[in-house]
């Protein structure tokens, strides 16, 4: 997995690349908790797989964003990373484009 | 068609293991789509198991066994550590607003969902899950 992080004013855009694991999870939990941007956006049309460690990551950020009045936005998800979040329920929970 | 893999009991393992999978469903010539649900499940039983089912720093075998049979693709893992029946644990409640979703305990909810059955015994000293998965070519 690759993560590249662009920033612009008070967004920050998180491009993933690839698999998001057991073993590629602590890279976006140690990448996500660096960002102070108001808005943060994961960029998923590249995010191929996710399993409950990555989803563990992003529902942690998305609680202590929200908690700090910030807000994380998941955009461009393909078909088999939406079927995961559908059937954990994450799909209701975050914010979605 | 039958083919078998062992793992040691870490994480650094699971590449081969999707590979292994991957190769599988290839080879067996089921659907593309089932590579990452299949990958999903058993990422998430193997998973449990390299985290919980040798404690301290005890490293130990994980044998994965992959078979279809033109109906079902069964998988059957099997380790020697502690005795744990994931059947125990209960279901992830999804419809929890964020505030209150716990932030583990989805793995053993996420391979409850994608399998159609999910059996354990344990026998002679040894945990043994069986994963089912009923292909709809």
């Amino acid at each position: 997995m690759e993560i590249t992080i662009r920033n612009c004013e008070n967004q920050s855009i998180v491009l993933i690349v690839g698999r998001l694991d057991t073993n590629t999870a602590p890279e976006l939990e140690a990448a996500l908790n660096g960002i102070t941007a108001k808005e943060v956006v994961l960029d998923c049309s590249s995010l191929e797989y996710v399993s409950s460690a990555g989803l563990r990551v992003i529902l942690a950020s998305h609680k202590h964003l929200m908690a700090a009045e910030q807000r994380l936005t998941l955009r461009n998800i393909c078909t088999e990373v939406r079927s995961v979040l559908d059937m954990t329920g994450f799909s209701r929970i975050l914010f979605i484009e | 068609m039958n083919r078998r893999i062992t793992l040691h009991n870490d994480t650094y393992e699971l590449p081969r293991l999707m590979s292994f999978v991957e190769e599988f469903v290839h080879d067996a010539e089921i659907a593309n789509e089932m590579v990452m649900p299949l990958q999903l499940a058993i990422e998430e039983s193997v998973v449990n198991i390299m985290h919980y089912a040798y404690p301290g720093q005890e490293s130990g075998d994980i044998e994965i066994g992959m078979e279809y049979n033109h109906h079902s693709v069964v998988i059957t893992i099997e380790d020697y550590g502690v005795a744990f029946d994931p059947g125990s644990v209960a279901d992830a409640d999804i419809s929890l607003p964020a505030e209150e979703r716990e932030i583990g305990g989805l793995g053993i909810f996420i391979t409850r969902q994608i399998m159609d059955t999910v059996e354990y015994c344990r026998r002679c000293e040894k945990n043994i899950l069986i994963l089912t998965k009923i292909i709809n070519k």
